[in-house]
């Protein structure tokens, strides 16, 4: 199926109506609030003293000449959060600890070292300057093979002096051992997937606000969680929940770098409680990208079994997951690779072994996602790439092979073999519309045709399974706090409502796609009705947003809140139209009578008589809360096809054509799904192509600006050609599946595997991205082809 | 001409007429704006007042310019949201109607 369903006219705005969104009249007219256009009066200025070596002991720090500085008024250090309450530690989002402010020794380069707290932006940089910081230095660690030999050791301040964070596995050892002892051809490659970042247009920041009278803090934020932030605060800080407010305003892009607790949040809001008066942090370009929270950085060695007739029967996989100087990933708990074992991806096989160990290096910490659920990019370009190698070992073509090796339609729900129940699927279809899209059979052709005339052109396909909407409480929880998410509505008397959300978009439009799933629900136009987030004083609790997880559970809550809200106005209505409930039925506004047809009662005339006329013995009003736990993940699908040419005198690779087609359930706004796809495609190309965070072999990040760290720009995006299925998630209430990041974990591979089959011919089997030129032009000049003239 | 302000001081501003998205229409929407709404050309919105400001410097030079131009008018200017192909069309969007109303006033 690929038509979206529409069931609510154009003035309703329900699902699948290409609505243009409520919230853009602010952003294209100037009129956005974000954190750093908060301005609260006597509000003073934190700049942050970083660390110029990725490993040191700090000898001494003597802030004397920075608080000479007219307009200083503060320099907190390490041992100023210990003596207010050791908050020089805190805990990280996986149960590890990270420093806020060192006192012995720093750990990463750019680490933390000291704020200094004055009355205006430019102060605070001048006298970050005067602070005189001695460092012994350290011999960093940054290998992370190396750091298993534990001859450096990077936290030092634990108690077993050891790099080794955590062992995971999933999956059956035994039975994959015996597949692959049994298997007629075996496949294995390391594959590296490095260290990136999210580097969204707006950096991090806070204002915090502390009220001295009132014992009332109130914080500005950017943060894709503003609820389990607040927890977090009160819990490190020991001030009750109540007296915190966290508000997180618009955000200028999230995509999981907006997640964790930085140490710069903390130190603002000390700031703030030390001085007593509003304070403000943003960080600026560079501390964005050399300190906070990366992603990837898995080191991969997979091996794939087949059996005689060239189908997929095991896969094993061994992983080093370079985690920083902390575990401070997003995961959930119980998860500390996240989601890495969906790995088996979009094919049906016997069995499959995961073993994935972290350690520590001398890195900034994290493991967050970069507009991926929990480690799924990881095990899609891990599966994507071992699918291609066996399909060319076998000289099968890959598009073959993989429809070859698909689960098949009726085997939904599937269960995989490390555990995973995919809700619903039909992966035939959509490659077989890529390969349409994109005229497979002739670009085989063509290609052939160039390779005779020495032209290096490729052909890559990536047919990707997502795992998201975490989660089912019974797995799934972060801190203790269980990943469901809510949705509160209430209807006003004529007819317009608020809606209360517990996630926050920071730009996937979900003032005008909540509000379309109430319409859908209710009948009423979506523009009447209000989309709060955001503000921890009004919003239900809710995890937030990220992991592709706000359709799926606060979605899912929205949907089920007005379910509720239309059981009451059924009763409602049955009392105005004097008949039995069982004697009405819903058309997409109104409760009309069984055969009547011009008997009815809109939901607008049962708003009013809720409010003006409900039934005696019943509550006035009309408003619903839902804390949705949803029964499973959904699992949204695609299937990519992308075509490189290969410069064989500079490297360079263009994608000259890329097919995605997507699907991602039932589609609540179509303009906003291709916007997400459009946008998370880029996100894939970024990786493929351009981002790598590189240390030199002292710690330094020789990637530290956006010179270093190229960004696609329009120039280099290529046209996205969009293709859908619609497999509506059988369990979740709207049908919806989830989309923003599918394109950013489908992307990689189709153009990694475009690369490689480009050049496969000449004996290379792997080229780990980002497939730069000069890492591309060096193949070319090992393997004769190269031209150099 | 299209600046970022960031890389102005005020002096060199002395003199010039300054024109920001707050007062880019005198009336309502100006036609990139109302481009960039019907076409989804913004997500989080952060980089959309920057977007505008180009490309509306940009339509004055060339008004009637092709998806490529386009492409390479804003390289300047980082998004990381859209993808940048609907900021493509919410320019071209905007192009038709400026062209349209040029028409009008010519004939």
């Amino acid at each position: 199926m690929s038509d979206v369903r529409i069931t609510t006219p154009a003035e309703i705005n329900g699902m699948g109506h290409r609505m243009k969104r409520k919230e853009d009249p602010r952003f294209i007219q100037g009129a956005g609030r974000y954190v750093d256009d908060i301005k609260l009066p006597g509000m003073l200025y934190m700049d942050i003293v970083r660390s110029p070596y990725a490993h040191a002991k700090i000898l001494k720090i003597d802030a004397s000449e920075a608080l000479k500085l007219p307009g200083v008024l503060a320099v907190i250090t390490g041992e100023d959060l210990k003596k207010a309450g050791n908050l020089h530690w805190m805990p990280t989002l996986m149960s590890d600890t990270q420093m806020v402010l060192p006192i012995e020794k720093v750990v990463y380069y750019a680490q933390e070292v000291c704020c200094v707290v004055a009355t205006s932006r430019y102060i605070a940089a001048d006298a970050i300057e005067l602070v005189q910081v001695e460092y012994e230095p350290l011999p960093p660690v940054m290998d992370p093979y190396e750091a298993m030999k534990d001859e450096v050791i990077v936290r030092d301040d634990k108690e077993k002096k050891t790099n080794h964070v955590w062992h995971w596995e999933a999956g059956d050892k035994d039975a994959t051992d015996r597949v692959f002892a049994e298997a007629h051809k075996v496949v294995s490659e390391k594959i590296y997937i490095p260290r990136i970042h999210v580097s969204s247009i707006e950096t991090c920041g806070m204002v915090a606000d502390w009220d001295k009278i009132n014992e009332h803090l109130t914080i500005y934020m950017t943060s894709q969680a503003p609820h389990a932030h607040r927890t977090v605060v009160s819990l490190v800080s020991g001030i009750p929940e109540h007296k915190i407010r966290v508000i997180s305003p618009d955000i200028g892009g999230g995509f999981g770098g907006k997640v964790p607790v930085y140490p710069g949040y903390v130190v603002c809001i000390v700031a703030s409680l030390v001085t007593g008066k509003p304070v403000k942090w943003i960080e600026d370009r560079s501390e964005n990208l050399q300190a906070d929270s990366f992603a990837r950085d898995y080191h991969i060695e997979a091996e794939l079994a087949a059996d005689s007739d060239g189908k997929l029967t095991g896969l094993r996989v061994q992983t080093l997951a370079d985690d920083g100087a902390a575990d401070a990933a997003a995961n959930p708990s119980k998860f500390p690779a996240g989601l890495y074992s969906i790995g088996t991806g979009a094919y049906d096989m016997k069995a499959a072994h995961f073993a994935v160990d972290a350690v520590y290096t001398n890195k900034p910490p994290g493991g967050v996602a970069y507009r991926c659920s929990f480690r799924v990019t990881e095990a899609v370009q891990m599966i994507e790439r071992m699918t291609d190698i066996m399909a060319h070992e076998l000289g099968e073509d890959p598009a073959a092979f993989r429809l070859k090796n698909f689960i098949k339609p009726e085997q939904f729900p599937y269960h995989s073999p490390t555990g995973w129940d995919y809700d619903s699927g039909d992966y035939h279809t959509a490659l077989k519309l890529a390969m349409e899209m994109v005229g497979y059979d002739d670009l085989r052709k063509e290609q052939l045709e160039k390779r005779a005339r020495g032209e290096l052109m490729g052909i890559g396909i990536s047919s990707f399974v997502e795992a998201v909407g975490a989660g089912p409480s019974k797995d799934f929880d972060i801190l203790g706090i269980k990943m469901f998410d809510s949705c509160e509505v209430r209807i006003h008397p004529t007819g317009s409502a608020i809606m209360r959300i517990g996630v926050q978009t920071q730009g996937q439009g979900h003032e005008t796609t909540f509000a379309q799933i109430i319409a859908e629900e209710l009948g009423l136009p979506a523009k009447d009705i209000t989309v709060e987030h955001g503000d921890t004083d009004t919003a239900p609790y809710g995890l937030g947003t990220y992991a592709s997880r706000s359709t799926p559970t606060a979605g899912a809550a929205a949907a089920m809140a007005a379910r509720k809200i239309r059981a009451k106005a059924k009763k409602i209505a049955a009392h105005l139209l004097e008949v039995g409930e069982e004697d009405l039925e819903w058309d997409v506004n109104k409760f009309v009578v069984k055969g009547s047809p011009d008997k009815f009662k809109t939901i607008k005339d049962i708003a009013f008589a809720a409010y003006t006329n409900h039934p005696q013995g019943m509550e006035a009003g009309l408003e619903a809360v839902n804390y949705y736990d949803p029964p499973n993940l959904t699992f949204p699908f695609g299937s990519y096809i992308a075509v490189v040419d290969i410069d064989k005198g500079t490297g360079a690779v263009t994608v000259r054509r890329f097919v995605a087609v997507d699907d991602c359930g039932n589609i609540i706004n179509p303009m906003i799904v291709e916007g997400q796809i459009q946008g998370g495609l880029t996100m894939g190309l970024a990786p493929a192509l351009f981002e790598e965070i590189v240390y030199d072999e002292n710690g330094q990040n020789l990637s530290g600006t956006f010179m270093d760290y190229l960004l696609p720009t329009a120039v280099e995006t290529p046209i996205w050609e969009l293709g859908k299925t619609i497999t509506p998630s059988p369990h979740h209430p709207i049908g919806a599946k989830g989309v923003g990041e599918s394109p950013t974990v489908g992307a990689p591979p189709a153009i990694a595997n475009a690369v490689v089959d480009a050049l496969w011919h000449l004996g290379v089997r792997n080229v780990d991205i980002p497939m730069t030129p000069p890492k591309i032009w060096k193949i070319l000049r090992e393997h004769g082809v190269a031209d150099e003239g | 001409m299209a600046v970022k302000s960031c890389t102005i001081f005020a002096v060199q501003a002395d003199g010039k007429n300054v024109e920001t998205i707050e007062n880019v229409a005198a009336n309502g929407l100006h036609p990139l704006q109302q481009g960039f709404w019907e076409k989804h050309g913004l997500q989080c919105g952060y980089c959309t007042p920057g977007m505008i400001m180009t490309t509306k410097a940009f339509l004055e030079e060339n008004p009637s310019p092709t998806d490529d131009e386009i492409r390479w008018a804003i390289s300047g200017n980082l998004c990381r949201c859209t993808g940048y192909t609907k900021i493509i069309e919410a320019v071209q969007y905007a192009a038709e109607k400026l062209r349209n109303v040029e028409e009008k006033v010519a004939s």
